[in-house]
C-alpha cells in the first residue's frame, strides 16, 4: 500500500475542493485533490452547469415555439431527447477536461477515489478495483460536498421516481410530471421540463414557493410559473405514491385540492425536497471530528474545524449550499493554512440564483428580513413591463425590487425577477460589500438600452423619482430628498 | 425560548470589554445571579452575573477577545435549542446600541442550510467616541454605522483590518454613510499606537528584536487598558510638574496619638486619609484643579463634587478605585473606605461604581520607596498627587540643622487647564494644610 508525504489533501473536488487545492498548489503547497468520481463534484457533472445546459436547450425551444409573435416562421420544435443529452455531455465533459488542465497546470495531484480518514492527518483513498493508497499532510480540506434528500417511503428508483440526478441526464421527457418540493431544484426542474413539452405540477408543502425568498418576489414567480402553464399548489402535501407499471398514481390533498385529497397519474415523480451534507463514508470518528446533529461540520472564520489541521469548506459547513460559496471558502481556507494574513470567509451577503423562466436572482435581506430586523424600510420597485429593453426581448415579465434603510438609505437587499437576472445581481453584491445606498444607485450611469437600467429605475423610485413609471407622489418625494 | 445575553455596560462611558475568563463553559447549568464570566472594561473587571437560571448553551467571544458593548455574548437556554435562531432576532436594546454582534468569532455562518443570508441591521451610533478627524479632506464626521449587526466597509478594508487586527467594530467611518475607508483603519491604528514612536512602530511592523531565550507573554487584561490609557493620556494632557518638600513632623505625631482610637473602631490609620482631607481643602480652594475639559464640547467642567481617585497596586497592575464625597467624610470614614476599595482591588472585585466619576487623583508611593515620582494624570481629572515617603531628613530651623519628618509632594498637572502658578499655590496650600494638621479642622 502506497504511502505518500504531502502538504495537503483535499477530500472531495467540488468548486470548493477545486478551487482549494488550486490555490494551495499556487501558494506552493503539495496539494493532493481526491474524489469518488471525476473532478467537479456536483456542481459540474450534476448541478451547476448540466441543469443550466438543459435550461438554454429549453429556452430555445421556447423562443423557438414564440417566434411567430416576431415574424419568425419555425414550423416545429421537436425535442431529441438524445440530442439533447449529448450536449449536455459535452458541455459536462469539457467543463471537467478543463478543470483537469487546470490541476495538471498548477500540479495538483489527484485521485480517484473514496476519501477517508485513518487518523487526524492521515487520509485513505480507497478505489474502485479495492486497492488503496494513503496520504500523510499536516493539513486536510474536508469538501465532500451535499446530496439529494431521498424520502424514504418513495425510494428512488431512477424511472418512475427520480432526483435532480437522473432529471438532469433527461431519461424522457415525461407527458405528466409531478415535482415534489417548490425550492430551487423543483422549479428549475418544473421550468426545464415544460418547455421541453411535459404538463407539470409542482407540490409545495409550505405556503409560498422558494421559501425564504421575499414574499413578492415569491407571489409574483408563482404568478409567472402559473400563466406558463405549470400548475402550482401550495400549502398542500403528498401523501401517497403509488407505483404502477408505467405510471405513478399520486395522492394529493391541501390547499391545491380544496383540502379534499385527489388521486392524479403522472409518468414520473421527481423528489426535489432539499439536500444533506455528506460525510458518508469520510470516517470523521477517526480523525476526532464530529458533524452537529444536522451533520454539518462546524467551521470558524478561516473554516477550521474542532480539530487543529483539518478544514471543512462548502456544503457540509452549512449556511446556503451553493458553489459559489463553496469557492470562495476554498480559497480562504488555501489561504490561511498558507498563512497568509487577515483571510476571513466574511462575506455581506450570499447571492442566489434560480433558473426559471424567467431567472431569478437575490442578495441581501427580503421585505420580510428586513422588517424582523427591525428597519423602516425603503423600498424601490420597477416592473419589467416599463423596460424598453424587455420589449425589444418579447418579455414583461419581471420586477426589480430594491430594499433600503429609511434612515441611512444604506441598501439591505436587491431581488430581481428578469431575463438573465442571474448577471444582473452583480451589481446587486457589489453595492452591498461595499455599503453603497439606494442613492448611489440612482446616481450612477446605466447603459441604455438593458435590463440594468431597470436596477437604475428601482432605485429612483426608492426615492420617488423614477422617470420610466408614474411615482406615487413625485414632487413630495423629490423633495424629500 | 434560548436567549441572547449581550456585551453589558459595565460602567458609564465604557464602549467595550474584554473576556478574560469563561467562569462557566458552554453546556453548564447556571443559577441566576451566579457569575458566568469575567469581563474586563479599562475601568473595571466585573465577575458577571447569569440574567436567570438556564443553561449556557453557547459563548460567543473567546479569552482575551473584546466586543462592544452590546454584541452578543452568550446565548442561554435549554440544551438543544436553536442559538442561531436566537442570534437572528436578537435586536440589541443597550442604551448605547454599539449593538449588535461583531461577527462572532465561530462559527461565522449559520450552521442552518438555506438559501437566505442572516437578518441585516443597521444600528446608527452615536458618534460619542472618535475625537479625531481623518486628515484627509472629507466633510463627513466619523460616526458608526452598522449594518447587519456589522460595520459598513468594502471588502477590501476589511481585508486591511483583519491584517492590521483591528476590529471594525470600533472604528468610526469618515465615508458617505458612516462608511469605513482604509484611511480611517489607518487613523485607528495611529491613534491606538500614539503616533510613531519608533519602538512602537517596529513592534507593529513585527521588527521588534527578539532574544532566543525572551520570554512571550500575551498583552492583555489591565496590562494591555494602562498600555493603552497611559500614553493617550501623554498625548492629550499637557503633563507639567511641580514638586515640593513637606514637613510632616506634626502629622506624624498627630497620627501615633490618634492611631490607638482608631484601632479601638477597627481602622487602621494610616496618612492617606490625611492627605485626602487635604487635598479636598485645596481643592476647594483651587477649583480648576478639581476639573475636566471637554474636548468635543470645547468646555471647561468645573466639579462639583469631591470625588478622589486613589490608586491602588494589584498583581494584574495599577488600578484607580475612587472615594465619592470625600469632602463629606471624616478622617476615619476615609481610611476606612480606602481599605475596603484596597482589598476590593486586590480580589479583583470592584464595582463599577467603585471605579468612575473620580475628579481627582492620589497616587501615593510612600511605603515602596524613592524620593519622588512625576506620575501620569488619569484622564479625564487634570492632575495628580504623588505621596512619597516620609523620612527624617537634616534641615535648617531657625538657623539650627535639626532632624525632622520630611516628605516630597510632587503634582503633574495639565497645563492646558492649570497654569504653573496655580499649581505651585494648590500644592502650597496642601502642605500647608499638612505642616499644621490643625488647620485640618478649620479647612474647607
Amino acid at each position: 500500500m502506497a504511502e505518500q508525504q504531502v502538504d495537503a489533501v483535499v477530500i472531495g473536488a467540488g468548486p470548493g475542493g477545486y478551487h482549494a487545492a488550486i490555490r494551495l498548489a499556487q501558494l506552493g503547497k503539495r496539494v493532493v485533490c481526491v474524489d469518488r468520481d471525476a473532478v467537479g463534484g456536483v456542481c459540474l457533472n450534476w448541478g451547476c452547469i448540466p441543469t443550466k445546459a438543459l435550461l438554454h436547450v429549453s429556452e430555445v425551444a421556447r423562443h423557438a415555439r414564440h417566434a411567430a409573435e416576431i415574424g419568425l416562421e419555425i414550423p416545429q420544435v421537436n425535442v431529441k431527447v438524445e440530442g439533447v443529452r449529448k450536449f449536455t455531455t459535452d458541455v459536462v465533459t469539457s467543463n471537467v477536461k478543463g478543470v483537469e488542465t487546470l490541476f495538471k497546470g498548477n500540479n495538483v495531484q489527484w485521485a480517484i477515489g473514496e476519501g477517508s480518514f485513518v487518523d487526524k492527518s492521515t487520509v485513505k483513498v480507497t478505489k474502485k478495483d479495492g486497492s488503496s493508497e494513503t496520504y500523510k499532510a499536516k493539513d486536510v480540506i474536508i469538501a465532500t460536498g451535499a446530496a439529494p434528500v431521498d424520502v424514504k417511503a418513495w425510494p428512488r428508483d431512477g424511472k418512475l421516481i427520480i432526483n435532480s440526478d437522473d432529471a438532469v441526464r433527461l431519461p424522457s421527457v415525461p407527458k405528466r410530471l409531478l415535482v415534489i418540493g417548490g425550492g430551487v431544484i423543483g422549479l428549475e426542474f418544473a421550468t426545464v421540463y415544460n418547455r421541453m413539452g411535459s404538463e407539470v405540477l409542482v407540490v409545495e408543502m409550505m405556503p409560498n414557493l422558494l421559501t425564504g425568498t421575499d414574499l413578492e418576489i415569491a407571489k409574483t414567480m408563482a404568478r409567472v410559473l402559473k400563466k406558463q402553464k405549470i400548475e402550482i399548489m401550495v400549502n398542500t402535501k403528498v401523501e401517497t405514491l403509488e407505483k404502477g407499471a408505467k405510471t405513478v398514481k399520486a395522492t394529493i390533498t391541501g390547499e391545491g385540492t380544496a383540502n379534499k385529497p385527489e388521486t392524479r397519474e403522472f409518468d414520473q415523480v421527481l423528489v426535489a425536497v432539499g439536500r444533506r451534507p455528506m460525510s458518508d463514508g469520510l470516517n470523521l470518528e477517526s480523525a476526532g471530528l464530529k458533524t452537529d446533529e444536522k451533520g454539518f461540520l462546524n467551521v470558524d472564520a478561516q473554516r477550521r474545524t474542532a480539530v487543529a489541521g483539518i478544514w471543512a469548506i462548502g456544503d457540509i459547513t452549512g449556511g446556503p449550499l451553493l458553489a459559489h460559496k463553496a469557492m470562495k471558502e476554498g480559497v480562504v481556507a488555501a489561504e490561511a493554512i498558507a498563512g497568509l494574513p487577515g483571510v476571513a470567509y466574511d462575506p455581506v451577503a450570499v447571492p442566489n440564483c434560480v433558473y426559471t423562466d424567467p431567472e431569478i436572482a437575490t442578495v441581501g435581506l427580503s421585505e420580510e428580513e428586513a422588517k424582523a430586523a427591525g428597519h423602516e424600510l425603503r423600498i424601490g420597485k420597477f416592473p419589467l413591463l416599463a423596460s424598453g429593453r424587455a420589449r425589444t426581448m418579447n418579455e414583461s415579465d419581471g420586477l426589480i425590487k430594491l430594499i433600503g434603510d429609511k434612515k441611512t438609505d444604506v441598501l439591505l437587499g436587491m431581488h430581481i425577477i428578469a431575463p438573465q437576472a442571474e448577471s444582473l445581481i452583480g451589481e446587486g453584491v457589489i453595492a452591498l460589500e461595499m455599503g453603497a445606498t439606494i442613492d448611489d444607485i440612482g446616481l450612477s450611469i446605466h447603459p441604455h438600452p438593458t435590463l440594468t437600467e431597470s436596477i437604475h429605475d428601482a432605485a429612483e423610485a426608492a426615492h420617488g423619482t423614477a422617470i420610466h413609471i408614474i411615482n406615487p407622489k413625485p414632487t413630495a418625494a423629490a423633495a424629500a430628498r | 425560548m434560548a436567549e441572547v445575553y449581550e456585551m453589558p455596560e459595565l460602567a458609564e462611558s465604557v464602549v467595550e470589554g474584554e473576556v478574560l475568563r469563561w467562569i462557566k463553559k458552554e453546556g453548564e447549568r447556571v443559577e441566576r445571579d451566579e457569575p458566568f464570566v469575567e469581563i474586563m472594561t479599562e475601568k473595571v473587571t466585573v465577575e458577571v452575573p447569569a440574567p436567570h437560571a438556564g443553561t449556557l448553551i453557547k459563548t460567543l467571544a473567546a479569552e482575551g477577545q473584546v466586543l462592544p458593548v452590546g454584541a452578543p455574548l452568550a446565548v442561554f437556554g435549554e440544551p438543544g435549542e436553536d442559538v442561531e435562531a436566537a442570534l437572528k432576532s436578537f435586536v440589541p436594546h443597550h442604551g448605547h446600541g454599539h449593538g449588535a454582534p461583531a461577527a462572532p468569532a465561530a462559527p461565522a455562518e449559520p450552521a442552518a442550510p438555506g438559501l437566505t443570508p442572516p437578518p441585516v441591521q443597521a444600528v446608527p451610533v452615536p458618534p460619542n467616541v472618535p475625537t479625531s478627524l481623518p486628515s484627509n479632506g472629507t466633510t463627513s464626521t466619523p460616526q458608526r454605522v452598522q449594518r447587519e449587526g456589522r460595520p459598513l466597509a468594502a471588502p477590501a478594508v476589511r481585508q486591511y483590518a483583519r491584517e492590521k487586527g483591528v476590529d471594525l467594530a470600533l472604528v468610526a467611518g469618515s465615508g458617505p454613510s458612516g462608511r469605513i475607508r482604509r484611511t480611517d483603519v489607518d487613523q485607528f491604528v495611529s491613534d491606538r499606537r500614539g503616533e510613531a514612536h519608533p519602538a512602537e512602530a517596529a513592534a507593529a511592523s513585527g521588527a521588534l528584536w527578539r532574544g532566543p531565550s525572551d520570554r512571550l507573554e500575551p498583552l492583555k487584561g489591565l496590562r494591555r487598558v494602562i498600555a493603552q490609557r497611559m500614553p493617550q493620556s501623554k498625548r492629550t494632557a499637557a503633563h507639567t510638574y511641580n514638586v515640593d518638600e513637606a514637613d510632616m513632623t506634626a502629622l506624624v505625631e498627630l497620627r501615633k496619638r490618634l492611631k490607638p482610637m482608631a484601632q479601638e473602631q477597627g481602622v487602621k490609620l494610616t496618612y492617606l486619609p490625611f492627605i485626602i482631607k487635604a487635598a479636598v481643602a485645596a481643592l476647594k480652594k483651587f477649583p480648576y484643579v478639581n476639573a475636566s475639559i471637554d474636548d468635543a464640547t470645547h468646555e471647561i467642567i468645573v466639579r462639583s463634587d469631591y470625588n478622589i481617585s486613589v490608586a491602588v497596586d494589584t498583581e494584574h497592575g495599577l488600578t484607580v478605585p475612587v472615594i465619592h464625597n470625600a469632602d463629606a467624610r471624616s478622617v476615619l470614614d476615609l481610611a476606612r473606605e480606602v481599605t475596603r476599595l484596597a482589598e476590593a482591588a486586590r480580589a479583583n472585585r470592584l464595582t463599577p461604581a467603585d471605579v468612575q466619576h473620580g475628579t481627582f487623583t492620589i497616587s501615593n508611593s510612600g511605603s515602596v520607596g524613592g524620593l519622588f515620582t512625576l506620575p501620569v494624570i488619569n484622564l479625564p481629572e487634570v492632575a495628580i498627587l504623588g505621596v512619597h515617603p516620609i523620612k527624617q531628613r537634616a534641615v535648617v530651623r531657625e538657623g539650627a540643622v535639626v532632624a525632622r519628618e520630611m516628605t516630597y509632594f510632587s503634582l503633574s498637572y495639565d497645563h492646558r487647564l492649570v497654569d504653573g502658578a496655580l499649581a505651585v499655590r494648590f500644592l502650597s496650600e496642601l502642605i500647608r494644610l499638612l505642616e499644621t494638621p490643625d488647620f485640618l479642622l478649620i479647612a474647607g
